[in-house]
């Protein structure tokens, strides 16, 4: 068996092993969500509804509260695969339509924290190594060790207050100003959509919305990716064919991208991808401060609210995120360092 | 290597474009050639603190749910003011009732649009309060006991299955509010009593407005953000402004918004947040809160040997200072120990009478007396502010104040659905509770605070074990007192004039507070600050925080 087929058996591996991961999360979402204690009927009604059988046994019945738990189960994950995640009890809309409006806001914003927390971190983590011991190594890690300790959701009051109240450099909270027209839906990422649409104005509104709330959830994998980085290149800088290419007369640039980073990568490639579930852990503090209605925002807002619906459908969301970088970082792997492919 | 440098010159210099021209924009939207939100408009900021269901106004009924209603939904009567005393004609021009008040007439303005073309005609009102009756949702209670018909396309008769003077007051609720019916019919709307299982209206209603108020939905972004544009078919003055934005925010992110100019009017800031705007020139306009803090004991000596007890009781009033509580909402709070309803309901005056002295030698010593010096009470609450009085704090310095007559309470703090379960099954033993204003009208506090019994399993004295027959027909054994005083509150209901029913009314709160389990405990206050170039704001409107139609200019008179 060539290295391409054993590669593609490999994928098709990783996605059964994706597909059982998912059904997992599905079912553990579901039981978990009738096992929390509470009566969410009565929150949806108000307890003077509540307390009619009538209107209560109708609401009941619209969520299907009243069938046997295995039937719920089956309807659930028949519905589940085509596509229907339910009707959220918390805003009476359907799952689909609110995931599709917040799972793009906050890729928006992740992928930006994302771009900030690695070129800064891989930026810091290098230049503390190679300056390791000095004063600017000692400022970094002064830095990363604050970024670590900081709390997220004071981290984003602060923010808010110096950059769009004290300085006003930046607009508030929202994904854009009031009253602007969000642009028309082609990805459901605003900065996408306005360019496509060829709205700058539009555009230069949702991107200045992203940078604070980007910048803030950046920080915590900012730091961490930092210290990998450092670490990981401190360890590669020992290294004997690191010593052999500055024997040869190298450059220190070439040296640094040729060998020292490439090498390093592997580690902080997996570290970069574990970080994404710290972006959107952090999301549900920031999202809820800035207002920012993503998967963060209504993570919490369906967890508050016990809406069944909605927790299971974010939680299938984020198992598919994470089960995605999993799967790309494994191939990731194979670009960065030949031998893992052959392996 | 001349290439790749001018890939990364090239690549910095896009780059550097694009934050330019993010920069360049003015931050509002307004620097670009599209989509601008304009001048004409006012960003108010608030907390979305209903379940976010549809815009709803039959369904939802939160606090922030009736700001939006108000401008978007007319009803029949409101109270454009702060002034509660008295509904005020609003699609309704006069109406009267017959003697014993059971027959309430309405005649309807007869040059009323909804934004969608049709006119407003009574069958209209029919429909519309039949499916708030009918949905079985947060706000249907309010149609308890009554029924609604046309006569004629102009005239409203609303029936009442008892004397009923509040029937006015009931419908100024934004959830009383007229839709049009043939467009909602059409797209999953029903008034029928088959409503609660089959209408289906609550995400056509989250896209679309079916009212006749002064302003109609533009869009709405679940828990985010609602933007409201001029109802051009309006029957009154034209708005002022060409568009409404209310947003969810935090206190904390709404006194920044406020102070930075992001926001034009914030209604959540507590007196902490009023005190940390400093010296300033934005409009603040306080009002007492809406909300009357209570405490409610378990009475049901199966869930708890403690708070069943009347000594407890007696012992845990006394030992509560009054004053000390008012100062955890800040400036202008108030002690609320005479009455248990928020004190800007209709007609009432708050008195000291029904006031407890502060004595914690007395509580104490009835405590020992009763050999129940030690014992450990758990007390409920949600961690939420109202008012700017936060519930923690509140059940904090209580804890503290029994802790010095020998009773320790152990705080424990529940999210919504799990205090609904406890609450329904009575199995609260203390409970610390804002009771908000469901009605400006006593009348609708009666049914659920009085005893319930027989069939009437509900309400809040029956999630306080406080019944006076079980479903079974069995009677409980009443309180002292107890008999007199849920007469008192029939008697207030039943009565064919406010004249007569505001004095029962009194008189039933001052009987609540010494035989009920109730104890009232605070009020806080509520705020509008606004942007000191907008129109002048002089109070915060009990019911709807700030009335759009008013403050816009859009109401006639």
């Amino acid at each position: 068996m060539g290295v391409r087929s054993s590669f593609w058996l490999f994928v098709i591996k990783r996605l059964g092993i994706s597909v059982f991961l998912l059904w997992g999360v599905a079912t553990i979402m579901f039981l978990a969500a009738r096992l929390v204690p509470g009566d969410v009927i009565s929150v949806m009604l108000g307890e003077e509804a509540a307390a009619d059988p009538v209107a209560r046994q109708a609401m009941i019945e619209r969520f299907g509260l009243d069938r046997p738990v295995p039937e719920q189960y089956y309807l659930h994950m028949t519905n589940l695969v085509q596509g229907d995640f339910g009707i959220s009890m918390r805003t009476r809309g359907p799952v689909a339509d609110e995931l599709a409006r917040a799972v793009p806001a906050s890729l928006e914003l992740g992928i930006l924290a994302g771009l900030i927390s690695a070129i800064l971190g891989i930026f810091l983590g290098t230049l503390s190594a190679l300056q390791r011991g000095k004063l600017a190594d000692q400022l970094i890690r002064v830095v990363t060790v604050t970024g670590i300790s900081v709390p997220l959701f004071w981290l984003a009051l602060v923010a808010l207050y110096v950059f769009s109240f004290k300085l006003q450099m930046f607009p508030g909270i929202g994904r854009l100003s009031p009253g602007v027209a969000p642009p028309p839906t082609a990805t459901g990422m605003y900065t996408i959509d306005a360019l496509l649409a060829g709205q700058l104005g539009t555009f230069a509104d949702a991107f200045m919305h992203l940078l604070i709330p980007g910048a803030v959830l950046a920080v915590f994998t900012m730091t961490l990716i930092t210290r990998f980085t450092r670490s990981a290149v401190l360890e590669v800088l020992n290294e004997d064919y690191v010593r052999t290419a500055r024997a040869k007369g190298l450059t220190s640039v070439r040296i640094l991208f040729a060998h020292v980073l490439r090498a390093a990568f592997v580690p902080i490639v997996t570290v970069i991808g574990i970080m994404f579930g710290a972006v959107l852990a952090g999301a549900v503090l920031v999202e809820e401060i800035f207002n920012f209605p993503g998967i963060g925002q209504m993570m919490f807002r369906s967890a508050v609210f016990l809406d069944m619906p909605g927790m299971i459908g974010i939680g299938l969301v984020v198992a598919v995120i994470y089960v995605g970088i999993s799967f790309v970082t494994d191939i990731l792997y194979g670009v960065i360092d030949p031998r893992i492919r052959v392996s | 290597m001349g290439v790749p440098h001018r890939r990364i010159a090239a690549a910095a210099a896009a780059t550097a474009a694009l934050v330019l021209t993010a920069a360049c924009g003015d931050g509002e939207g307004n620097g670009g050639d599209d989509q601008s939100g304009g001048q004409d408009q006012i960003i108010i900021d608030l907390l979305f603190d209903g379940q976010e269901a549809s815009v709803d106004p039959h369904r939802a009924a939160a606090p922030s749910d009736r700001t939006m209603f108000r401008a978007m939904y007319d009803t029949l009567v409101t109270f454009p003011t702060a002034d509660l005393s008295e509904p005020q004609p609003w699609l309704a021009t006069e109406w009267s009732s017959n003697d014993d008040a059971t027959e309430w007439t309405f005649q309807l303005r007869d040059d009323v649009t909804f934004s969608t073309g049709n006119d407003l005609t009574s069958e209209d009102v029919v429909w519309s309060l039949n499916r708030l009756k009918n949905v079985g949702d947060r706000a249907s209670y309010l149609m308890d006991g009554l029924s609604v018909r046309a006569d004629g396309d102009y005239t409203v008769v609303v029936e009442s299955e008892v004397t009923n003077v509040a029937v006015p007051f009931i419908l100024t609720s934004s959830n009383a509010a007229i839709l049009d019916s043939e467009e909602l019919a059409a797209n999953g709307g029903t008034a029928d009593e088959s409503a609660a299982s089959t209408d289906d209206a609550g995400i056509y209603l989250s896209s679309n407005s079916v009212g006749s108020g002064p302003y109609q939905l533009e869009r709405y972004e679940a828990g985010s953000e609602l933007v409201m544009t001029r109802n051009e078919q309006w029957w009154g003055n034209e708005p002022a402004y060409e568009q409404i934005v209310l947003r969810d925010a935090e206190p904390a992110v709404q006194r920044l918004n406020v102070s930075s100019g992001d926001s034009d009017i914030v209604v959540d800031l507590g007196q902490e947040e009023i005190a940390a705007l400093g010296e300033t020139e934005l409009q603040v306009a306080t009002s007492p809160g809406t909300n009357a803090w209570v405490l409610v004991f378990n009475l049901d000596d199966s869930v708890s040997t403690v708070t069943s007890s009347a000594d407890f009781r007696e012992a845990a009033r006394m030992a509560i200072d009054w004053e000390a509580l008012a100062e955890l909402g800040g400036d202008g709070a108030q002690r609320h120990c005479g009455f248990i309803l928020p004190t800007v309901a209709s007609g009432l005056q708050e008195g000291d009478e029904g006031c407890i002295e502060f004595d914690v030698d007395g509580a104490r010593s009835i405590i020992e007396d009763a050999g129940l010096d030690g014992e450990t009470v758990t007390l409920t609450l949600q961690a939420f502010d109202r008012d700017g009085v936060n519930a923690v704090e509140v059940g904090s310095r209580i804890a503290q104040m029994w802790q010095d007559i020998g009773i320790n309470a152990e705080i424990v703090e529940q999210p919504d659905a799990v205090v609904a379960d406890l609450r329904n099954s009575g199995q609260i033993e203390v409970f610390i509770v804002p009771n908000s204003m469901r009605s400006p009208h006593p009348y609708t506090y009666v049914g659920t605070m009085n005893p319930s019994g027989g069939t009437s399993q509900s309400g809040e004295s029956y999630r306080g074990g406080w019944q006076a027959a079980d479903q079974s027909g069995a009677v409980h054994e009443p309180l002292p007192g107890q008999t007199e005083c849920a007469a008192l509150g029939v008697d207030g209901q039943n009565s064919a004039s406010m004249d007569d029913a505001v004095p029962l009314y009194e008189d039933w709160q001052r009987c609540m507070n010494e035989v009920s389990p109730f104890i009232p405990l605070i009020v806080g206050t509520a705020s509008v600050v606004a942007q000191p170039d907008l129109p002048e704001i002089t109070d915060y409107h009990p019911l709807w925080a700030i009335d759009i139609p008013t403050y816009t200019g859009a109401a006639i008179g």
